[in-house]
């Protein structure tokens, strides 16, 4: 599902080259007094690609962390003498544990059966439990382990988001569960499912594949909003850099996905869970796609587009900017650079995807090598479910952090989940000219892709967290992320992974005097 | 990982050895002196030996009882400390310093020499944070941190001793000389003068009892035990390890009623490198989790 993005962002070139000049329609499309409701399809496999590996290395929820215990202690009932046990008196039992584990005490808590025998911190609790259940006077022993209230998504799909559990989102989501309603995400792409509407656009005949298709003419499609996405005042400041106006309607999936990744509406009973659930939205439309092509869109997804949609997105009050974008031809990108640093002068932090084409020759990608050294960008990695990276991924210099991105060929789960539009309603465009026809933008599914489109609403997701939590300013945001990531590939910073793997609740949870 | 070296033990158990020795050695010494004076404690004045007929009667002398070789004193502290590490205290806690308390005993050798121990408390509760580049973000999760030194000192006592003053004849009429004149057969023997009386078993029940100060300074070493807590934590996510300590001290002994005092005490405290490998310290670069601690002391004991 590399694909996609490249796609996207093949399909943005492609027209940048196509219409030099200012647009001379700005009148692309009419908004039609009609507002279709959603349609939810439920769950497809993207068809894309496919994998012959089992899902052997999904990991399951929490691993080592899940079991976390008090150390020093353990909880143990001792068996009455005389009811089939050890006789030995509690003196000599005491002296036969402090002869095994050091300087011990036993506490008999109160409201208890059981008694807490405390020793050195630094043995293992749940080994010392084991010693002492094999004992005649011990009915049982075990580790003291932490019992919380933890929150866990009730999102139907929520057990196949592995990209969620491989960063111990629960845990995350103790400390902070779901950011603030004060806290805007700017989502920087195709677009945004946000509105009930239905647009009027004029389809003109294009090629694709070798293929002509025919002009439809005029045609009303319909959009809706994203059903697990939209909620009251959810959306914030939403403005189209394609069409020039505040409708940012998606018309191609993708920007709907992403948002999803980064604050999806969660623990609501209805697909699948995001980052910072609480936190608003803001649809900024700078990508453009086939069907903006095909409706002869006034601007495409260029450079200086997504300059200015960066800084408008600072300059309304986004709080993280997601750019699940780039290019990696043609020269290094300036103005796009001074939009990002503009935008982290203003307090946003920015996450920008590393690029998926390190295995076509691992090219620059252009607006990534801008956010590398800012502090308060992040060009960010993608790695699969068993944690490495996606190979895919771009290994650059410039690469700071690694997020699930996905990848198919170690699980057949392999791919990052959220709800968007069903591609048999939208891309017609790849369809045989015969079944071409208008699209809709009002069928959702829920669908895996596959790219560091989708590794960076996790680094945009954690960064609306940790902004909820308290630090404020993008420069921290960034230096918090690194300093909290869990190191992969060789030890320290490599091009592979930058810093590492995010980790949301250590980095949630910050520091104290010594640890 | 515990961070107490394993060398601990011995530095204590050596160090334990050298004060025991000095108590022993000293007190023997000590023992053979007569002694000459007081340290401001009531005084039982002996009555005087009636002066020789044709002797101006010696001066008395005022002879307190003989002292115990030990003393023993329970106090209990309030204390206010500051912490070296003060960016570090300060971002977590809001606060570098901040109160404990505790207590302790002492054993006093009558030479001025004592040892004593002192465990003392400190515990607050802050938040978690996060610093860069000096700003301090607060992440509003509570983190409880408990301090917990136990110090061993050995120092001196700087006991005023009054030497021995002669003490003067009753201000009354002095006896009339003796004549020249060998005592006449039959003559009643010539009074004797009368012997001065001791001026008073407490010769300064009669006056105010002024307060009297005695100094002292010491220094040792210790633990310091360190917990750090805070929800959301995970297996090795909480802090509780010991470091040891070396102090000194100085205060003043106040002694109130016969068994009971108060005082002030003033302590430096050095726990180097106990700071400083991770959290905020590490930021900070603090490593030494010692600081400045002011005592008030309750004492009860002789």
């Amino acid at each position: 599902m590399a694909s996609v993005v490249a796609l996207v962002v093949a399909s943005c070139m492609a027209l940048g080259q196509a219409q030099t000049g200012p647009p001379t329609k700005r009148a692309a499309r009419v908004l039609m007094d009609e507002f279709p409701e959603a349609v939810d399809r439920g769950t497809i496999e993207w068809p894309g690609e496919s994998t012959d590996v089992p899902d052997a290395t999904v990991q399951a929820r929490g691993g080592a962390a899940a079991l976390p215990y008090a150390p020093g202690k353990v909880i143990v009932k001792f068996r009455a003498a005389g009811m089939g046990g050890s006789r030995a008196s509690t003196t000599s039992r005491t002296r036969e544990l402090s002869a095994a584990l050091g300087r011990i005490r036993i506490e008999r808590p109160s409201h208890a059966d059981f008694s807490l025998l405390h020793f050195d911190p630094d043995l293992d609790p749940e080994a010392v439990a084991v010693m002492l259940a094999a004992r005649d006077d011990v009915e049982y022993a075990q580790a003291a382990y932490k019992v919380r209230s933890y929150f866990r998504p009730n999102d139907p799909l929520y057990d196949q988001q592995w990209n969620l559990s491989l960063i111990g989102m629960e845990d995350a989501w103790d400390i902070n569960e779901g950011g603030r309603e004060s806290i805007i995400v700017a989502v920087l792409d195709t677009g945004v499912a946000f509105q009930n509407a239905s647009y009027a656009y004029t389809a003109g005949s294009f090629t694709n594949g070798g293929f002509t298709y025919p002009a439809l003419g005029r045609i009303v499609v319909p959009f809706a909003a994203a059903p697990d996405l939209t909620s009251s005042g959810r959306f914030v400041s939403p403005y189209d850099f394609i069409y020039d106006d505040p409708n940012p309607v998606d018309m191609d999936g993708h920007g709907t996905h992403v948002s999803g990744t980064a604050g999806q509406l969660t623990n609501n009973g209805v697909g699948t869970a995001g980052i910072a659930f609480k936190a608003r939205i803001m649809p900024v439309k700078c990508i453009s796609t086939m069907w903006d092509d095909i409706f002869n869109s006034p601007y495409v997804g260029t450079d200086d587009v997504v300059a200015r949609a960066i800084r408008y997105a600072a300059d309304n009050g986004a709080d993280v900017i997601n750019m699940s974008l780039g290019r990696n031809g043609g020269a290094s990108a300036p103005a796009v650079g001074a939009a990002m640093r503009y935008a982290v002068s203003k307090g946003a932090f920015i996450a920008v995807a590393g690029g998926n084409d390190y295995e076509d020759g691992n090219p620059v990608e252009r607006l990534a090598e801008q956010a590398g050294p800012i502090p308060g960008a992040m060009a960010v990695a993608a790695v699969g479910p068993d944690g490495n990276r996606a190979p895919y991924s771009g290994v650059q210099s410039y690469i700071e952090i690694a997020a699930p991105g996905g990848n198919r060929r170690v699980s057949s789960n392999g791919g990052v989940w959220q709800q968007t539009y069903d591609p048999a309603a939208v891309e017609t465009y790849d369809l045989p000219p015969s079944r071409y026809g208008p699209p809709r933008f009002d069928t959702f599914v829920n669908i895996s892709y596959t790219g560091t489109s989708m590794a960076t609403p996790h680094v945009a997701g954690l960064a609306a967290l940790l902004m909820s939590q308290g630090i404020t300013t993008p420069s921290a945001v960034e230096a918090a992320i690194k300093q909290f990531a869990t190191d992969k590939g060789p030890e320290g910073r490599d091009d592979e992974y930058g810093e590492g793997l995010i980790n949301p609740r250590a980095t949630l949870r910050g520091l104290g005097i010594i640890r | 990982m515990r961070r107490q070296s394993r060398s601990t033990g011995s530095v204590l158990g050596g160090y334990l050895l050298v004060v025991a020795a000095l108590t022993i050695l000293a007190a023997p010494a000590v023992a053979q002196e007569v002694p000459d004076g007081d340290d401001g404690g009531d005084v039982q004045a002996q009555p005087a030996k009636p002066a020789a007929p044709r002797q101006p009667a010696p001066p008395a002398r005022r002879t307190p009882p003989r002292e115990p070789a030990l003393s023993f004193q329970g106090f209990g502290t309030f204390a206010y400390t500051s912490f070296t590490a003060s960016e570090t205290f300060n971002a977590v806690l809001g606060t570098s310093s901040g109160s404990a308390f505790g207590g302790g005993a002492r054993v006093s050798h009558r030479s001025g020499f004592f040892f004593q121990f002192d465990l003392s408390r400190f515990s607050d509760t802050g938040q978690r944070v996060y610093e860069y580049q000096g700003e301090v973000f607060e992440l509003g999760i509570p983190l409880d941190v408990t301090v917990t030194p136990l110090e061993l000192t050995g120092g001196y006592r700087f006991v005023r001793r009054a030497r021995a003053t002669p003490q003067k004849p009753p201000a009354r009429t002095p006896p009339k000389a003796p004549t020249k004149e060998p005592p006449r057969a039959g003559a009643a023997p010539p009074q004797r003068p009368a012997a001065p009386q001791a001026a008073s078993t407490r010769p300064e029940s009669s006056a105010p009892r002024r307060l009297r100060f005695i100094p002292y300074a010491g220094g040792g070493i210790g633990f310091v035990q360190y917990e750090e807590e805070s929800p959301f934590a995970e297996a090795g996510d909480a802090v509780s390890e010991s470091f040891t300590s070396y102090h000194v001290l100085g205060g003043v002994d106040v002694p109130l009623w016969r068994w009971l005092g108060t005082g002030v005490e003033v302590n430096y405290r050095w726990v180097p490198d106990a700071l400083g490998e991770g959290g905020v310290s590490k930021a900070f670069g603090e490593t030494d989790l010692g600081g400045f601690t002011f005592r008030v002391r309750v004492t009860v004991g002789q």
